[in-house]
């Protein structure tokens, strides 16, 4: 077992070696020679910041994640109404927003829904359609961001020219317009829409908006980088358009390119939960992180509902800022020439 | 016909603040405040009940000015174009039709309704018996703004110009009924560009004689002569588009000034006379409406006293609803209780043609959980009849016989075990999709499997009134136009009125019984038909169950300190300003 293994920890460390020449020397210390991706991650670990922003979001992962396991040993689920602990107008008994031993953080006002079982079964949602839109977004626009820097010429114009098209393209108003359509093309009329294709939708809007700014970052970068010496003598040395684009140019855009994913993500939550906010995201019952805000908003001025508002608003806000700071700490280590 | 938004319900955004520490909220069943809902039964006054003065508001004092607050301004005050109630509510300041609800406060705090003649000195006199022709005579001594005489020309002409296309936004009973079509503008249209200063089958006698003549029996002329329709508009003074922001009065008050979408100010009509009107009263020397106040400022202006001579016709911010409902000082200061408007859960009875499967819809849906989803109380009471309480010859009745919060087990019963497959359309608000959400778990108790499809909430009533929808079930709300069961049961529930968009009749219910029924019914005089619409309603739940009534939608609004004679007139839904005063 442990034999097989070998060989994959080995392959791993395989493209620091190979940006080595790229980097000038005076960076590393004379005395050691230290790969880019090892002096990054040196730095990355001295980072308080990142340590810590990167503790969070591993823990948001593993309660984001593991919500099913959470839902067992705490005995309760997301869709349980327990509308014999309200009162008749919807309010939650007891304290704050009905917070017990039974219900750590509350329910929901109105349903009587647990808000721990909502708040980490919506995170699941958010962190789903974020990551995998990120992730998406990003692949997407590397690829076109170096056709159009490598190439050039026309192809390079068109691209430009599409992004323009793209950004000024109101996204808002498109995601509203779209959804619905969607949901009517592809589940049909009058028809469930289940909770994974409403979710694949907003990916799928996600998608359409957000690999813009990743191809122009990447695009520039690519420009600037074609016609450097290592670029031309590969060139000289009969290497193809895929050898220069994946082996020669790929590996010098790769820091812009994390950063960008690490922003990414963050986006994409806030955004995702703006969208459930109006009312276009994820629809009841598969639970949400941003219809959770909205409500929490709409009832805020009530006797004690600011728990359910500072709970609820509190994991977005962690969240985000918590991939932002970890985002913010990736670029420099990868690049400490650009923030000082 | 009325519809109410379904958004109108969701719950909406505010600004302020407000925490109150750790106190525990130890619950309040909402009990004790049913007597806000009593029974009612309208019934048609007399000659007498028709004269002036109105009696004098317990505690009534005259003086000082009342401010209503308000986020839009009146769409319309022309009569030919008033509908919506609060409209109508205002216009009852300034204008006066043939007849009007002479609303009497009783010492048990029930109100007392009764339909009188306002310009006319009984509310109609039925000629022929035989409901097809109505006579009208006028009071002596009315008088206009201007001192000048009140003719019944003036108001063949108010009516003629209700004729006009550009005034379809007002009510089509009466034109309808003239022309005897649906379609009643089709050759007559109106006074103006050469048409008749007198519409078809109206005929003028002198300065104080009017008669309608239908070529149907119309027993609800009296009611239907209720709305602004009937009030009257000497052609001089028509001027036309301006006409909808300042109307000539003929009430109590008259419009100073009008600013659109800023403010709007009424002050006393001298020339009115109290002695020839049996229902207004004229206690401050002027109204001041201001606009642009949206619910949740108003709501906060209202609980916080800013200004204690300020009433608005707006509801309380659903999110603050419960808050200030349980408080007993500002309870004081607000009017609540049942409107004309009931909601119901609409079976589409073309695709469940099973009539257990509605029986058992009824009886398993909890009602309890609807109305705590949507607020609780406040929202409105628990219902089980198609018409509301507030419709002469209501009787309370339940056909199934379960608790509110529903039997599913009784339901699963009916059933026979087996699961049966559903789909509920909704409005796709924050509110909607939580109920959506309780309906799904709630009936999943009953053996229903429930798909939720969530529709756009501004083109929602569009989808259900769409035939050919292809969803089971869905809410939607109704309010009568009069409190009669023949503005309820037959644009709801007539089979005849289904057409292919459009439809009131969302259940699209259609049934020959049912159908012969309504025909019977609506050939009787008022009075007699009133019981008889309430047996149709107990009839057509106990046998066919189309709708599952939810609530009777619940008013709730508050108003300053220094204001009396507040109470919620069951006409409008609202608290009615002719009775408004100034305690101090």
């Amino acid at each position: 077992m442990s034999g097989t293994m070998e060989p994959m920890v080995t392959e791993t460390a395989g493209p620091g070696v190979a940006v080595m020449a790229e980097i000038p020397e005076a960076e590393a210390r004379k005395f050691v020679g230290l790969s880019p991706g090892k002096l990054a991650w040196r730095r990355l670990k001295r980072d308080k910041v990142a340590f810590w922003s990167f503790v969070t979001v591993v823990v948001m992962f593993v309660v984001a994640y593991g919500a099913p396991l959470i839902s067992l040993l705490y005995g309760k689920d997301y869709t349980t109404m327990n509308s014999d602990l309200l009162d008749a107008y919807g309010r939650p008994l007891g304290y704050l927003n009905g917070v017990s031993g039974e219900h750590w953080l509350g329910i929901q006002i109105g349903t009587g829904r647990d808000v721990f079982m909502q708040m980490i079964y919506g995170m699941r949602t958010s962190m789903t359609i974020s990551f995998v839109s990120a992730v998406g977004a990003i692949f997407f626009g590397v690829v076109v961001g170096i056709i159009a820097g490598y190439f050039g010429g026309w192809i390079d114009a068109i691209i430009s020219w599409f992004i323009d098209f793209m950004l000024s393209f109101p996204f808002l108003i498109f995601a509203m317009a779209a959804v619905p359509i969607f949901a009517n093309v592809v589940v049909g009329e009058a028809k469930e829409v289940p909770g994974w294709i409403n979710a694949s939708f907003l990916i799928m809007v996600f998608l359409i908006f957000g690999w813009t700014g990743t191809a122009r970052l990447v695009r520039g970068q690519v420009i600037g980088l074609r016609e450097r010496e290592f670029v031309e003598a590969a060139r000289a040395s009969g290497a193809g358009p895929m050898h220069i684009i994946f082996r020669q140019l790929l590996p010098n855009v790769w820091a812009p390119i994390l950063v960008s994913f690490s922003m990414a993500v963050p986006a994409f939550i806030a955004a995702e939960a703006a969208l459930s906010f109006l009312g276009i995201g994820v629809l009841e019952p598969t639970p949400d992180l941003g219809r959770l805000v909205g409500q929490a908003v709409a009832t805020m001025q009530l006797d004690g509902m600011w728990m359910y508002l500072l709970v609820t608003g509190g994991a977005v806000f962690l969240l985000v800022l918590a991939f932002n700071l970890f985002g913010d700490a990736l670029r420099d280590a990868l690049d400490p020439k650009s923030s000082r | 016909m009325k519809r109410r938004n379904v958004a109108a319900i969701a719950a909406t955004l505010s600004a302020a603040l407000i925490v109150a520490g750790c106190s525990k909220n130890k619950g309040d069943d909402g009990a004790g405040d049913n007597g806000q809902y009593e029974t009612r039964n309208s019934l048609i006054g007399t000659a007498e009940d028709s004269k002036g003065p109105a009696p004098e508001m317990p505690g009534g004092r005259k003086g000082g000015t009342i401010t209503f607050l308000q986020n839009n301004d009146f769409a319309h005050l022309d009569p030919a174009k008033v509908y919506v109630s609060t409209f109508s509510a205002t216009a009852n300041l300034i204008y006066r039709p043939l007849t009007t609800y002479k609303e009497t406060l009783l010492p048990d705090g029930s109100i007392e309704m009764r339909l009188v003649g306002d310009l006319a000195v009984d509310p109609g006199k039925n000629v022929k018996n035989d409901c097809t022709v109505w006579e009208f005579t006028l009071k002596d001594g009315l008088k206009y703004e201007d001192g000048s005489p009140i003719k019944a020309a003036d108001i063949a002409y108010g009516v003629a110009r209700a004729f006009a296309p550009e005034a379809a936004a007002g009510p089509h009973y009466i034109q309808q009924w003239l022309a005897g079509d649906k379609n009643y503008n089709a050759t007559y249209k109106g006074p103006y560009n050469g048409g008749a200063k007198v519409p078809p089958g109206v005929t003028v006698d002198g300065d104080k004689k009017i008669t309608f003549t239908f070529n149907s029996p119309h027993c609800d002329m009296p009611f239907a002569a209720a709305m602004t329709t009937t009030a009257p508009v000497p052609e001089a003074k028509d001027t036309k588009e301006a006409y909808d922001s300042v109307p000539f009065s003929s009430g109590p008050y008259k419009i100073k000034s009008h600013t659109r979408g800023t403010s709007m100010e009424l002050v006393r009509n001298e020339h009115w006379d109290p002695s020839t009107d049996a229902t207004r009263h004229q206690y401050p020397d002027s109204f001041v409406w201001k606009f642009g106040s949206d619910i949740v400022a108003t709501t906060n202006r209202l609980k916080t006293d800013e200004d204690p001579n300020m009433a608005t016709y707006a509801g309380v911010d659903p999110a603050q609803s419960a808050a200030i409902w349980t408080d007993p000082a500002l309870r004081k200061r607000s009017i609540a209780g049942s409107t004309q408007f009931v909601w119901y859960l609409n079976i589409n009875t073309q695709r469940v043609t099973d009539v257990n499967v509605r029986k058992a819809l009824n009886i398993a849906f909890d009602k309890t959980h609807y109305q705590q989803l949507n607020g609780g109380p406040p929202a409105g009471e628990i219902a089980s009849t198609v018409m509301s309480p507030t419709t002469a010859g209501y009787k309370k009745f339940d056909a199934f016989g379960v608790p509110p919060a529903g039997d599913p087990e009784k339901a699963k019963t009916l059933l026979g075990g087996k699961s049966v497959k559903l789909t509920y359309a909704y409005g796709n608000t924050p509110v909607g999709q939580q109920i959506a959400a309780a309906i799904k778990e709630d009936l999943a108790k009953a053996g229903f499997d429930i798909e939720l499809v969530a529709v756009d909430a501004e083109r929602y009533y569009d989808v259900i009134g769409d035939k050919a929808n292809k969803y089971d079930f869905y809410i939607s709300g109704w309010g009568a136009d009069w409190p009669l069961g023949s503005t309820i049961i037959p644009p709801t529930l007539d089979g005849r009125e289904i057409t292919d968009q459009g439809n009131y009749n969302s259940a699209y219910f259609d049934n020959a019984e049912v159908k012969t029924e309504i025909d019977r019914i609506m050939k009787l005089p008022v009075e007699q038909a009133a019981p008889e619409w309430a047996k149709l309603d107990q009839k057509i739940m106990t046998d066919y169950a189309p709708v599952v009534p939810l609530l009777y939608d619940g008013a709730f609004s508050l108003y300053g300190s220094n204001i009396g004679g507040a109470y919620l007139s069951k006409v409008s839904g609202c608290v009615n300003p002719a009775s408004l005063f100034l305690k101090s």
